[in-house]
């Protein structure tokens, strides 16, 4: 069963684009110069219910702008996206009870009180069984070793135990899409090694489609058995992993292609 | 709407608020001492007279110390420049990530933020009915559901007002500078720190036509029992004019600055 679709995406962003100095954004108050950057361009892939995508490409290749696209954070500027047979952008809440999101630099937790509170409020959001969710989030922190860390303020954690507990609090609603954006950055080998194994266990017990983009490949190659390789906006490799290792031809083209632009 | 996550989100608010609880401490401490202050100089100053520009004298310092509260608990300049940066630097998705519409969010988060403000409104409000020379008709248990309702109004507009500086930051980028119009303008011309009556005319005929007169001087003058039936209607079908016309205004620019958005940052 097809879980996500893309036809042709794209997104493009308009930037002001200014000199150094005073006077030349006094110039650009009044006369201002811009550009457009085309973030993601004429982009087509398919996934199936299940599969762990990894997604991989330089920084500032256009990943986290196509996985907001995904997630509905975004409108393309061209083409389209489905998901689960819904239009993400047109955030039809639907579609936003099956979707979770972590976002290895940002946060969706309440960072000034325990992270029992926000789960307890996205239980609510989600219109979770309130039992069901205290018992889901302790199984689940058990699983993650922070089930000490629930009645702590969130801004008092390492980033490892946040990372976690970002990780719980996007799965808690059982979503059947979930987008992992650099969720090992910054994080030591023993919680990496953790959160791996929860990406495998959880796609095994709930056929969820993860879509994983990471620059440790480290991750890639344990959890991913299909992979995107994006380059300056655009879909340089949709294929296997497996070939993808094994065809060093591709592998060298690739390598050209990245380092050409 | 979804009332559960309404209800947690406002308590959630409510326990966040306690976090920085000296900050509503030094603000509720900061208001009585405003109070007393003014307390001793309509004694001192007005001593003797029992008119003070136009209203007697009770019912100016009311006037006082209800503009006053209403400004406190009304005003929501820090969460609205919160989300403002959020809609700037990007962290505005997590609303959107989420089953549940940004306006509601936004109006649990102001309740909860609100409440220690709320509380301590109501026990300013109490002690002065009871423990001082308030005239009789403030707060009146008459007068208490227009009073409530025309509060309530008031607030409703504000936060409109608030969410369609949010959205506009969308398309701005940075729509702080509006944060600060709409504050000053409160200030002036919404009547809580001085009555509209004693603007000049052609600036209160230019008033009739803008919500300002509705934040303040109606929930102000109806606390009073200042407010005739016919004006309270009259302000009520206008508020209710601008509550819609704002909500319209509101759902118009997040939807159009949704499909703009860029959500910067990685």
């Amino acid at each position: 069963m097809l879980s996500i679709e893309a036809k042709n995406l794209g997104r493009s962003f308009r930037l002001r684009d200014r000199g150094e100095g005073v006077s030349e954004a006094i110039k650009s108050f009044f006369s201002p110069r811009w550009k457009d950057k085309h973030a993601v361009s004429n982009i087509s892939f398919e996934i199936t219910q299940g599969e762990i995508v990894g997604l991989v490409g330089a920084n500032g290749a256009g990943k986290t702008t196509l996985l907001k696209m995904i997630a509905g954070l975004l409108h393309p500027t061209d083409g389209f996206v489905k998901s689960l047979g819904f239009t993400p952008h047109e955030r039809n809440h639907s579609y936003l009870k099956q979707v979770g999101m972590v976002m290895g630099q940002k946060s969706q937790l309440w960072v000034d009180i325990p992270a029992w509170d926000t789960f307890m409020l996205l239980a609510d959001i989600y219109e979770l069984d309130r039992e069901h969710a205290r018992l889901r989030v302790e199984k689940l922190a058990k699983q993650f070793q922070v089930h000490d860390q629930l009645g702590v303020q969130v801004r008092r954690l390492s980033l490892g135990e946040r990372m976690k507990l970002e990780i719980i609090a996007a799965v808690l609603h059982e979503p059947k899409v979930l987008i992992l954006d650099e969720p090992t950055i910054g994080l030591d080998v023993l919680a990496k090694d953790v959160i791996r194994n929860f990406v495998i266990e959880y796609n095994k017990n709930e056929n969820t489609t993860i879509i994983l983009s990471s620059h440790d490949m480290e991750d890639i190659s344990e959890l991913c058995k299909k992979l995107l390789v994006i380059n300056q906006g655009q879909l340089v490799y949709n294929g296997s992993l497996e070939a993808f290792s094994t065809d060093q031809n591709l592998k060298i083209k690739i390598q050209e292609i990245i380092s050409k632009n | 709407m979804n009332l559960k996550a309404f209800k947690k989100t406002v308590l959630n608010t409510v326990t966040l608020t306690a976090e920085y609880r000296f900050n509503y401490y030094m603000l509720i401490l900061s208001t009585i001492l405003t109070l007393i202050m003014e307390w001793a100089v309509f004694k001192h100053v007005f001593e003797g007279r029992t008119v003070v520009g136009g209203l007697p004298k009770s019912h100016a310092f009311s006037f006082v110390l209800f503009g006053m509260i209403l400004r406190t608990t009304q005003l929501l300049w820090g969460k609205t420049a919160e989300m403002i940066d959020e809609v700037r630097e990007g962290t505005y998705r997590r609303y959107l990530l989420q089953p549940i519409s940004h306006p509601i969010y936004f109006v649990a988060q102001a309740i909860g933020g609100q409440a220690t403000t709320f509380a301590a409104a109501l026990v300013i409000c109490l002690v002065y009915k009871f423990g001082f020379d308030a005239p009789e008709s403030f707060l009146s248990l008459q007068g208490l559901p227009q009073t409530a309702l025309s509060f309530l109004f008031s607030c409703i507009i504000l936060w409109l007002i608030y969410l369609c500086i949010i959205y506009a930051a969308f398309f701005l980028e940075e729509s702080q500078f509006m944060l600060w119009t709409l504050n000053i303008s409160m200030g002036i011309f919404s009547g809580t720190i001085l009555p509209l009556s004693w603007l000049p005319e052609w600036l209160k005929l230019v008033l009739q036509y803008t919500p300002m007169p509705i934040l303040g001087d109606w929930p102000l003058r109806t606390a009073l029992g200042l407010c005739s039936p016919e004006e309270f209607y009259r302000y009520l079908l206008l508020s209710c004019a601008w509550m819609i016309g704002l909500f319209f205004l509101m759902r118009l620019l997040h939807k159009k600055g949704l499909q703009r958005y860029e959500a910067f940052g990685g």
